[in-house]
């Protein structure tokens, strides 16, 4: 064996400790990078040449040539990225959700004097002020004013829903473009890492940026993945195929839809791109959306849901009020006799299913004058010794539909409401507790995945001074050898001189 | 399991967070003194709290509409007390007018004084509350009595004599009902058929009979017949002034407890909206000390690193 082999063992000594303390340096750089994986050497020992070993001058002192580098790894636990990215969906769907059901609670802000309950409120009382005093004009006044204030508040959260169900419509397409985006990086990726790797070195710094596009796409639709043995990448929704290796299948948003109970123009109906087949999904952010844009069911609420409420509420409020109005009689003004079969709601042309929230109105007769709410039952001849102006039986009948509680289709106004109102309430809740708890776990997991692969700059000192230390004394072993090659060349055979 | 700094950081940064928003949320509350801002807060708590905005809603109308129909009744009531002095005083004139020692200058002195009683009964018959005549059942807007060329009393345009006619019986029936609770209504019409009575013995005719009976110098026994007659119409106002008056104090009963229900109905209601101010503040004092703790904690996580401890 040459006395140059001993070099050799610790230039590869050298080597791998500087290349250790630059890897240090590596992690130490990036252990506030979002995604970043903490990296390490794995190393082994050089196996001693074999070849020359029938030439050695002791073939019992056969010793390895040093250490090489195998791979630079990373340290990842696929199992909790696994677990992450299947919670994450969740969470993405649960969080909005709850942002938004909070923001409709706004909307509606039932607890203020502004809301739908208060109007209705308002607008019966002064109802049943005309049952106390039916002749005076200022008070029939006040019930029509009332009533204008009852449909504007309507129509005002009526409007106020519609535009938020249009905006969850904007966010479906917005979301499928952050979609289409990360699917597209993904494919790129995946075609670098691929390449990369074709080496025999691991890919570690792109692989930490696709892993964090996993994260984020999977907010938003919630996907399964797999790395099949040949090193392709495919990425699923439901089970379709949206990313295999460097080929993507994008989506795409087309306005084919009407809006739900709105009945607004141009909402996104996702397709898989150029084809006619509906894109596939059922958790995360988009999903949420959708549900948003779309529940019109008790345990599917969504903004459909609550107009759909609001317009039953409005329609059957009409009908029942209009019923008992228009058996009453209207009081005689200037040379307009009194009245029997006024309507107070307009009804529509195609009759009171036509009436939304939205288009809840008067009728054009107690628009035009107030004497025209029928608040007596029986005909009123100004002219006869009896009037009967102060006639108040109809008045009270229209104040009692207030309490009445088998009103076809509501029961009771206010008890509908409430039902609604409390509805919103609890899926609120419950979308606030599902928040919470999904981000529990989601924490948990996210410290978990810090755990493993998270850079601890403690224990990257540590390391930093063991590999200062290896080096050190591979430097030593060089100094050594080298004396003794001093010793062997410029000292030998100088006997006598 | 291993731990990083970066985990501790983040931790007590996301800790720190939750603490700030725990002392924002209970800041809220003692500022707003509200413990609901929004129904998801207590969903269950909110059934009721909306049941009792309607309760306090309702009542307050409820309750108007009791002031209304007290005022009503008490000026019903001031109007019938009225008539029974004109009626009292009526039936002293006739006591006095029974005898024969009288001449007839005087009966018709007396005459002039009852007719100016009988001109005041039906000015009593057609008393107002506000500009509504009080005695005319479901005519409140033009008088109810009125005389005709003849002399007899009209009642919304019929004739008071006639006791059997439909018209005038539908007209008796009339009863004008306020709303005075929760699917509670009361009448609180008085029609001037039921003040005056009807028939030949009305108040009105028997006052005018009266009259016409002194002016023709009437002997002391007929004369003496009224005394009985008004003795009767006086026992009738008094029986329409006792309904009045049971009314009046019913609807006392109830405003009294409109008032203690709407008292009742805002505490219930206090009681779920409502902070308990001095529980917030002992809350917001514990938020404080943890976030106070935690940011002290915060101050040795962030110093301590191995790389201090390096020569």
């Amino acid at each position: 064996m040459s006395m140059f082999f001993g070099l050799e063992i610790s230039k590869s000594a050298l080597a791998i400790s500087q290349r250790s303390i630059t890897l240090t340096g590596h992690n130490i750089a990036n252990a506030n990078t979002v995604g970043y994986t903490r990296q390490r050497i794995l190393q082994q020992a050089i196996d001693p040449s074999l070849a020359p070993s029938h030439i050695a001058t002791d073939k019992r002192a056969i010793i390895g040539g040093g250490v090489e580098t195998c791979v630079i790894d990373q340290i990842r636990s696929d199992y909790i990225d696994r677990q992450l990215r299947k919670e994450n969906a969740s969470l993405g769907f649960w969080n909005t959700r709850a942002e938004e059901l909070e923001y409709i609670e706004s909307i509606l802000n039932e607890l203020s004097d502004s809301s739908i309950s208060a109007a209705m409120k308002d607008f019966f009382n002064s109802v049943s002020e005309l049952s106390i005093d039916p002749v005076n004009e200022e008070i029939r006044t006040n019930v029509q004013q009332n009533a204008l204030k009852m449909i504007d508040t309507f129509r005002h959260y009526y409007r106020g829903l519609a535009d938020l169900q249009t905006t969850y419509n904007e966010s479906m397409k917005v979301t499928v473009r952050d979609v289409n985006d990360l699917l597209t990086n993904i494919a790129n990726y995946n075609k670098q890492i691929f390449a990369y790797e074709l080496s025999g070195q691991k890919a570690n710094d792109i692989r930490d940026k696709r892993n964090v596009l996993l994260d984020q796409l999977s907010e938003l639709i919630g996907i399964t993945y797999e790395e099949d043995s040949s090193g392709y990448f495919i990425v699923n929704c439901d089970g379709v195929e949206l990313v295999n290796h460097s080929t993507v299948t994008l989506l795409e948003a087309r306005p084919t839809l009407t809006g739900e109970v709105s009945g607004e123009p141009d909402y996104y109906e996702i397709y898989y791109e150029g084809t006619d087949t509906p894109f596939s999904y059922s958790d995360g952010v988009l999903y949420s959306y959708k549900v948003l844009r779309d529940g019109n069911s008790p345990d599917d609420v969504g903004i459909p849901y609550v107009l759909q409420s609001l317009n039953t509420l409005a329609r059957f409020m009409a009908e029942a009020f209009n019923d008992v109005h228009s058996s009453g009689y209207t009081m005689p003004y200037g040379a307009q006799a009194s009245q029997t079969g006024i309507n107070f709601f307009d009804v529509p042309a195609g009759g009171y299913g036509d009436i939304t929230a939205g288009t809840l109105a008067l009728s054009a007769q107690i628009l035009t004058n107030v004497n025209n709410i029928a608040a007596s039952s029986v005909f009123i001849d100004s002219e006869a010794p009896n009037p009967q102006m102060g006639n108040n039986i109809n008045a009270l009948a229209l104040s009692a539909l207030s309490t009445k509680m088998d009103i076809p289709g509501v029961g009771n106004f206010e008890n509908y409401l409430k039902s609604t109102i409390v509805e919103i309430a609890i899926e609120s809740s419950t979308s606030q507790k599902m928040t919470y708890s999904q981000k529990t776990i989601l924490d948990n997991l996210e410290n978990r995945r810090q755990s493993v692969s998270g850079v601890s700059l403690d224990e990257e000192m540590v390391k930093m001074i063991t590999y200062q230390h290896a080096y050190a004394a591979a430097s030593r072993v060089l100094t050594a050898i080298d004396e003794a090659l001093d010793v062997l060349i410029n000292r030998t055979g100088l006997v006598g001189r | 399991m291993r731990v990083t700094s970066n985990m501790m950081l983040s931790g007590y940064l996301k800790n720190l967070g939750n603490n700030m928003s725990e002392l924002n949320k209970l800041q809220n509350k003692m500022a707003t003194g509200k413990r609901i801002t929004k129904p998801s807060d207590d969903p269950i708590g909110i059934i009721s709290s909306m049941q009792t905005r309607v309760k306090i809603y309702k009542s307050e109308q409820y309750k108007r509409n009791v002031e209304k129909s007290l005022t009503w009744l008490e000026q019903t009531e001031s109007s019938v007390l009225e008539l029974n002095d004109m009626l009292k005083t009526a039936y002293e004139k006739a006591v006095y007018m029974s005898n024969d020692f009288l001449s007839p200058e005087d009966k018709i002195a007396t005459a002039e004084m009852i007719e100016q009683l009988r001109d005041h009964v039906l000015t009593i018959g057609n008393a107002k509350s506000g500009d509504k005549y009080i005695f005319g059942g479901y005519n409140v807007t033009s008088p109810p009595f009125v005389v005709d060329d003849s002399g007899n009393i009209l009642y919304n345009g019929i004739d008071l004599i006639d006791a059997s006619n439909p018209a005038l019986l539908s007209e008796d029936k009339a009863s004008i009902q306020y709303e005075i609770g929760f699917d509670v209504v009361m009448d609180i019409s008085t029609t001037g058929t039921q003040l005056f009575g009807m028939g030949d013995n009305n108040v009105y005719t028997v006052l005018d009979d009266f009259c016409n009976a002194l002016r023709n110098d009437a002997s002391a026994e007929e004369i003496s017949q009224y005394i009985a007659k008004l003795q009767d119409c006086q026992t009738h106002v008094m029986s329409v002034d006792a309904s009045v008056g049971g009314r009046v104090g019913r609807l006392e009963l109830i405003q009294n407890r409109f008032e203690d229900d709407v008292l009742m109905y805002e505490a219930i209601k206090s009681n779920i909206e409502d902070v308990d101010q001095a529980e917030a503040i002992m809350n917001y004092k514990m938020s404080e000390f943890v976030y106070m703790a935690a940011l002290q904690i915060g101050n040795n996580i962030v110093q301590t690193s191995l790389i201090n401890f390096l020569k």
